[in-house]
């Protein structure tokens, strides 16, 4: 009798333990009940040299580079949607250079209850919101961890191919982000999001990659900044695709 | 005098020509321009996607052909 009551009271404090350590690790998230707000840098894994035949490319890649270091993007999010974007630079825009380098940014915008993904683009000469897949990447998390900041930030991968319709052939990327469950928003920079986590850092094509600078969770309301889709006409990713190709035949 | 009168219509032409096709100081042409620069850029910072391929390439050769005074550096 005394044995069962035993087993009873030890089951119930191993179910008793396993909430507690649940609920610790629980307690680790930070909830997003306010805007929040991300600042990516852009950097590269390894500096590398550079030099074109054309000099005129050598000439406006030394000043694409130092222009490049100092870009800083904006990601602000609330629990349901967020939208990505280039921060102007008053300074850099003084630079006939700074054009090349903005120009060729997206706007990236996600809302979760919709299921809404697009990128805003500017290359047709009027801006247009490209809808892509929700599910655009088909993330593989690994166990590998590392710390970023005081986030503990998980390791995911994921396989996409494309045609590039300049080089006429299809490319393979292998994106590779780190993202923190910690903070549990579906959102990154770039479009490489779509995590149980935000993304911390990401890289497209394990040469450049963002990286988180400063994060500010629930510092912000509706009055200092709004988080809306871009207002422009609506395309398919296909379509989108279709219109470069032609453009480059 | 004939002679003289050949050369400067030859020469006339290739200036037409050249401005027509948009030559670069250094003799590239927007389009080669743009493509030239793609390259540096992918080898420099890794593969883009086909959308950033296109806009790199698109505006790089926009620039160059409104005579943007960002090729106008020696």
């Amino acid at each position: 009798m005394c044995l069962k009551l035993f087993e009873i009271l030890k089951k119930n404090i191993i179910i008793l333990l396993l909430l507690t350590v649940s609920n610790c690790i629980y307690a680790q998230e930070v909830k997003v009940n306010n805007i929040s707000k991300v600042i990516y840098k852009r950097s590269v894994y390894q500096d590398l040299e550079i030099k074109s035949k054309n000099p005129d490319v050598n000439k406006i890649g030394k000043h694409v580079s130092e222009i490049i270091k100092e870009l800083e993007f904006e990601l602000l999010f609330n629990t349901n949607s967020s939208i990505y974007h280039i921060v102007p630079n008053l300074k850099l825009e003084e630079s006939p250079f700074y054009k090349l380098v903005a120009g060729t940014e997206s706007i990236y915008y996600r809302k979760v209850d919709t299921k809404e993904f697009l990128k805003n683009v500017q290359t047709l000469g009027t801006p247009i919101n490209v809808i892509m897949d929700y599910n655009k990447y088909n993330w593989i998390i690994t166990k590998e961890t590392k710390m970023f900041g005081e986030y503990k930030c998980y390791k995911a991968t994921a396989i996409y191919k494309e045609f590039n319709p300049i080089h006429k052939s299809v490319s393979t990327f292998t994106p590779i982000v780190w993202f923190t469950p910690e903070i549990p928003v579906p959102f990154g920079p770039e479009g490489l999001d779509g995590l149980p986590g935000l993304v911390l850092e990401a890289s497209l094509n394990g040469q450049t990659y963002y990286y988180a600078s400063k994060i500010e969770i629930n510092k912000y309301n509706n009055k200092d900044y709004t988080i809306e889709k871009p207002n422009a006409k609506s395309l398919s990713e296909d379509k989108y695709a279709k219109i470069l190709n032609d453009r480059f035949n | 005098m004939k002679k003289l009168f050949s050369v400067i219509a030859i020469m006339l032409f290739i200036s037409t020509n050249s401005f027509s096709i948009n030559l670069q100081p250094s003799g590239y042409s927007c389009s080669d321009l743009a493509l030239d620069y793609l390259d540096w850029y992918e080898s420099k910072y890794g593969c883009v996607s086909a959308e950033q391929a296109s806009e790199i390439y698109s505006v790089q050769e926009a620039l160059c052909l409104n005579h943007d005074a960002i090729f106008a550096i020696n």
